[in-house]
């Protein structure tokens, strides 16, 4: 297997994984809170389990971004010749917006807690609650975005 | 290990994070001003049983009245202990939450301890704390622990022990043990910012009540000594140095703007009524009013804290206003001597 490729799937790989990674942190602090709120009054399940789920988006969004890569080298097909330069760039930019999903699912994990707490509180607000957490997730899609233009980019 | 993370910035240790969620739910449960104002606005005064039902009015309040025969402080204490033991639980061993629930055996100590050397039966015990004052009179008696005792609190209460040593007079088994108590505290707080700076402020307060309580009172300079606490911000060379000084002087000596406007308000009112204990009450509406900063941490022990003494701010004033109205007490008066409100 070519350097090129290789390059190319640990791109793949760390997109996903890092990714991965911060939605698991974002989803597990927001869990965690959900949690600690149903324990006292169960009947809020419905309005917590959108602020739980929100910061699952961007592992979903890092995966999205390792598909593609394996679509643009064909790897499940007859794999495309990818240099050692075209190699480097996939991995630059995947490895780029995992970090960027990952930071943002992390910090959209803490405004989702935050949220829970004021839902715990004022249950009437539930709009406003879900919507906090969803300016961070503009920067996660900004971030999906961009790594899907520059793949487009990189002439496999 | 464990220190190390608590003493991260405030608000930040994510451990907590079930705990917190389950404190913001709970904080909701509080007992608004509004429905505070409402049981205080009640125009005929309570009789005997009267207040329990008024108590029963609250939903947490009357699953406890519900539960046995009970007078009204037993509910109130049964809810600080169950606020207590749930804390506790969700604290992860962590002792800040233990260090403030051993208050309440301190005293219990400090009243034992007291109405033995006087030959007379103890009053006002509490059943907060860790040890009933059943078993804390049998560690009195045999200096040991039962089994199931937490070894941070047994330890904390041997080592006071320790030091109240035989024929020591009544005046000073007080300043031993809340010397020993508060230094413990500090200690336990210490290790997180947010709360060290409770706990030196806490400590800062009571020497400056002790300072002014001797002057009023018109004991020696030597007393001072034994009663200032170690911990706080202001040394206890100042107390010295201003001890014999009228408190409208030393008022504004104090370095401090936030002590120095609460001493400034402790003195109007001490002018009109010659009565120290709206002092009492102006340093528990600072220190609720610095632990209201807890509320807005999404993370870390300080929610813990702060919703415990919400929960101590709320049966503080559920107490004033309930037995105010038994005794029959003019509004004008039960407002006065009122709580800020946490909630």
């Amino acid at each position: 297997m070519e350097l090129g490729l290789i390059l190319a799937i640990a791109g793949a790989i760390a997109v996903t994984t890092i990714s991965g990674i911060g939605s698991a942190i974002g989803v597990g602090l927001a869990g965690q809170a959900a949690a600690g709120v149903l324990s006292e009054d169960p009947e809020k399940f419905g309005r917590l389990v959108p602020l739980i789920g929100i910061p699952g988006t961007q592992g979903f969004y890092g995966f999205v971004l390792g598909f593609l890569v394996i679509i643009k080298v064909n790897l499940l097909g007859a794999i495309k010749s990818v240099t050692v330069s075209q190699g480097w760039q996939i991995f630059a930019i995947t490895f780029i917006v995992g970090f960027v999903e990952c930071i943002s699912a992390i910090h959209q994990g803490k405004v989702a807690v935050a949220s829970i707490g004021m839902l715990a509180k004022r249950p009437e607000e539930t709009g406003k609650a879900i919507v906090l957490p969803v300016f961070v997730e503009i920067y996660a899609v900004i971030g999906l975005v961009a790594g899907f233009l520059l793949l487009q980019g990189v002439k496999v | 290990m464990k220190e190390k993370r608590e003493a991260k910035r405030p608000g930040t240790d994510t451990r907590y994070t079930y705990a917190v969620g389950r404190i913001k739910a709970l904080e909701a449960r509080l007992i608004s001003p509004g429905d505070m104002e409402r049981l205080l606005d009640e125009e005929t005064p309570l009789r005997s049983g009267e207040s329990l039902r008024a108590l029963g009015e609250f939903p947490d309040y009357s699953e406890s009245i519900a539960a046995g025969d009970r007078g009204v402080e037993e509910v109130l204490e049964e809810q600080l202990r169950l606020a207590y033991g749930l804390l506790c639980q969700l604290s992860l061993g962590s002792n800040v939450i233990k260090v403030l629930r051993l208050r309440y055996d301190f005293h219990n100590l400090k009243t034992l301890l007291k109405a033995r050397l006087l030959g007379l039966e103890p009053q006002g015990l509490s059943r907060v704390g860790f040890l009933s004052p059943e078993q804390m009179n049998r560690v009195l008696d045999e200096k040991t622990f039962e089994g199931g005792v937490d070894p941070f609190v047994a330890e904390t209460i041997l080592l006071a022990l320790g030091r109240v040593t035989e024929g020591v007079a009544l005046d000073t088994i007080e300043a031993i043990v809340d010397e020993c108590y508060y230094e413990t505290l500090a200690r336990v707080l210490g290790v997180n910012p947010f709360l060290k700076e409770y706990a030196r402020k806490t400590i800062d307060l009571i020497n400056l009540r002790t300072f002014w309580r001797l002057q009023v009172m018109g004991w020696t300079e030597e007393r001072l000594a034994e009663g200032l606490l170690p911990g706080g911000s202001i040394e206890e060379a100042f107390f010295r140095a201003n001890f014999g000084t009228p408190m409208a002087d030393v008022a504004p000596k104090v370095r401090d703007d936030s002590y120095r406007k609460l001493l400034k308000d402790a003195l109007h009112a001490f002018q009109a009524k010659n009565d120290l204990s709206v002092l009492d009450k102006l340093m528990d509406d600072y220190l609720i009013e610095f632990l209201r900063k807890a509320k807005s941490y999404c993370f870390g022990l300080e929610p813990l804290v702060g919703y415990i003494a919400a929960k101590e701010n709320e049966v503080t004033r559920l107490r004033t206003i309930l037995y105010g109205k038994e005794r029959s007490l003019p509004m004008e008066t039960v407002r006065e001597l009122l709580r800020s409100s946490y909630a």
